[in-house]
């Protein structure tokens, strides 16, 4: 019983939503809100699960953002064929980057994948025949249905559903690996890397697995964002979309799988609701992400888990 | 040709700022084991620290100087106090994620404060070249390279010669040893931290009349820092040195013949291949 809610409550939510705020700019929020969500997940499959900090997760946002948006305006392809694609270039560039990166332990690590970020974007940024250099990569051709009778442009509120339920389904993918053999295989060398070694959990392969799946979540919410603002900018490279991962990630509660959803939605949703600047959020977020480490460092579901009281001690996972 | 040395003067005279960020990031690190993210922003609070004392304030140039410094210290002592220290138990990612959230709280609170639009602090020296030759370099540059040079060899004597600096560098190979010896080593990381902070403080204030000074100016440092730490070997105080030198020169030479966006990726690269390549060479320092 308790199963069938955990799935029926958020898809209800998100139906519930627009008829409760039906404005054009509550579904652009509800839109940026379900990117979050895919990208703090993909954030926290590689801080929680694997144990990697990722400070160059957004060069899979860009990629995917990239490529779906490269394919769309040079080679005039329709969305259905983008936004796999784009995936795909996201997961490729993953690959690519997990084998130079995932030598390095450690500080390296951090380092070497901003690096890689910083590459891709100063590539972005100085291939302007390519990309559109600091002007970015405009006229993305946006949503449209071509079905038979039905032509027409997507709405805001079209995009919201479209996001949505791409994001539910990714996350139940998701949630079901997690769970399953292989997904625990990988929480146990975040836990203890030597003993899940010892029964034969490949640290290598794990880390290679986490980092695609997380690269394919960036990757998909990279591809709908380019065709849903239908422009690019390089700045998708940069650090700033990465340290907003890893504040809903550790607010939420990294290696929770409930924590950077909630962190995503409290990011995305609160600043609107309490009207405050963009520079006010970010010094909010900077306060909060400090706040966190040294007083609640295991996030927000933790902490109001433990309120709970239940039986004592349940596993890392929810 | 003359251009060439023209271009290795410029090198070495950003070469020697860099050397002290350099230092002042692989210092902490080494003796810490902290990946100070917030590192930069110690550059730009000099800088803007100075900007208030000789442009708000009006203050003689020194004046601010001494302001941006000592208010870089305060602030250095109070983030370690207050929240560094907790978390030297803690795993090393915990200090790397509260630093990024510093980074992002002062890089927003300057931008509040003084706004976005670069600042430019006047040469506190008149501008005039001095000529070596057929060679120019202004006073201020060649100030700049005095004293980045002096500091430097000052640090390395003071950390060969000194109790103190003998109880830095134990601590660095060997905390827990260190203590046993009766090494205080939480006054140790204090001074550590702070020392390093001062050191890109000072370099900021060196750098600030020459360049513009805006809120988003200390992430550059701090990728460049990285960049000097990793190719020098993290911990490695001569390495960081020459590092931050060979980096200076490159850049100024890449600048003038391949322009100018490309540094802070092209560091990076060779960041990363040197980190593939000399695994040995860098654990050295961790």
């Amino acid at each position: 019983m308790r199963q069938w809610l955990k799935v029926a409550l958020p898809v209800i939510l998100v139906i519930v939503y627009p008829l409760v705020l039906p404005s054009s700019y509550a579904m652009h929020l509800g839109v940026m809100t379900a990117l979050w969500v895919l990208l703090a997940t993909s954030m926290n499959l590689m801080i929680g699960h694997i144990g990697l900090i990722s400070l160059g997760q957004t060069a899979f946002f860009g990629l995917g953002a990239f490529g779906a948006g490269l394919l769309s305006v040079k080679l005039g392809l329709p969305w259905p064929l983008t936004l796999p694609a784009g995936i795909l270039v996201a997961m490729l560039g993953a690959g690519l980057i997990g084998l130079v990166t995932l030598r390095l332990r450690g500080a390296y690590y951090v380092l070497g994948s901003l690096g890689l970020a910083e590459v891709l974007r100063a590539t972005a940024l100085n291939w302007v025949d390519f990309t559109g250099g600091p002007m970015g990569l405009g006229g993305i051709s946006p949503i449209r249905i071509n079905l038979g009778p039905w032509h027409y442009a997507l709405n805001e509120r079209g995009h919201y559903y479209l996001v949505w339920a791409i994001a539910l389904l990714l996350l139940l993918v998701v949630y079901r690996l997690l769970h399953s053999y292989v997904g625990r295989g990988w929480l146990g060398l975040a836990v203890n890397e030597r003993l899940a070694s010892s029964v034969g959990i490949n640290w290598q392969v794990s880390a290679m697995g986490t980092l695609l799946v997380s690269a394919l979540l960036a990757g998909v919410a990279g591809a709908f964002y380019a065709h849903y603002i239908t422009f690019v900018s390089p700045e998708v490279f940069g650090i700033t979309y990465t340290i907003q991962m890893i504040i809903m990630v550790l607010v939420g509660g990294r290696r929770t799988f409930v924590g950077p959803i909630l962190g995503a939605l409290v990011f995305t949703l609160l600043p609107e609701l309490l009207r405050v600047t963009d520079q006010f959020r970010m010094i909010i977020l900077g306060t909060l992400t400090i706040i966190v480490v040294l007083f609640m460092p295991r996030g927000l579901v933790p902490w109001l888990k433990s309120l709970r009281k239940t039986e004592g001690g349940k596993g890392a996972m929810p | 040709m003359i251009g060439l040395a023209q271009h290795l003067i410029n090198g070495i005279v950003i070469g020697g700022t860099y050397a002290m960020m350099g230092v002042g990031l692989t210092l902490v690190f080494g003796v810490m084991g902290l990946v100070n993210f917030a590192h930069g922003e110690a550059y730009m609070v000099a800088a803007f620290l100075l900007y208030t004392g000789a442009q708000l304030l009006n203050l003689p140039y020194l004046a601010g100087f001494a302001l941006a410094l000592a208010g870089s210290a305060v602030l250095a002592y109070l983030w370690e106090r207050g929240a560094l220290r907790r978390l030297y138990d803690k795993p090393e990612e915990a200090g790397l994620l509260a630093t990024i959230g510093l980074s992002v709280l002062l890089q927003n609170l300057a931008l509040l404060i003084w706004g976005g639009t670069p600042k430019s602090i006047p040469d506190p020296i008149p501008v005039s070249s001095i000529s070596l030759g057929p060679l120019q370099i202004t006073p201020a540059r060649l100030l700049i390279v005095l004293i980045a040079l002096a500091v430097i060899l000052g640090l390395a004597w003071w950390m060969q010669k000194t109790r103190l600096g003998k109880a830095v560098r134990a601590t660095f190979q060997d905390r827990e040893i260190a203590a046993a010896n009766g090494v205080d080593v939480r006054k140790v990381y204090s001074l550590v931290f702070i020392g390093g902070s001062l050191l890109t403080a000072l370099a900021g204030v060196l750098l600030a009349p020459i360049f513009v000074v805006t809120p988003n100016m200390g992430v550059g440092v701090t990728n460049k820092s990285f960049v000097i730490g990793i190719v020098g070997g993290l911990g490695n105080f001569t390495g960081a040195v020459i590092a931050g030198l060979v980096i200076g020169i490159t850049e100024s030479l890449t600048a003038a013949y391949f322009g100018g966006e490309v540094q802070d990726a092209v560091g990076f690269l060779i960041a990363i291949v040197i980190m593939l390549l000399r695994p040995r060479w860098l654990s050295a320092g961790v």
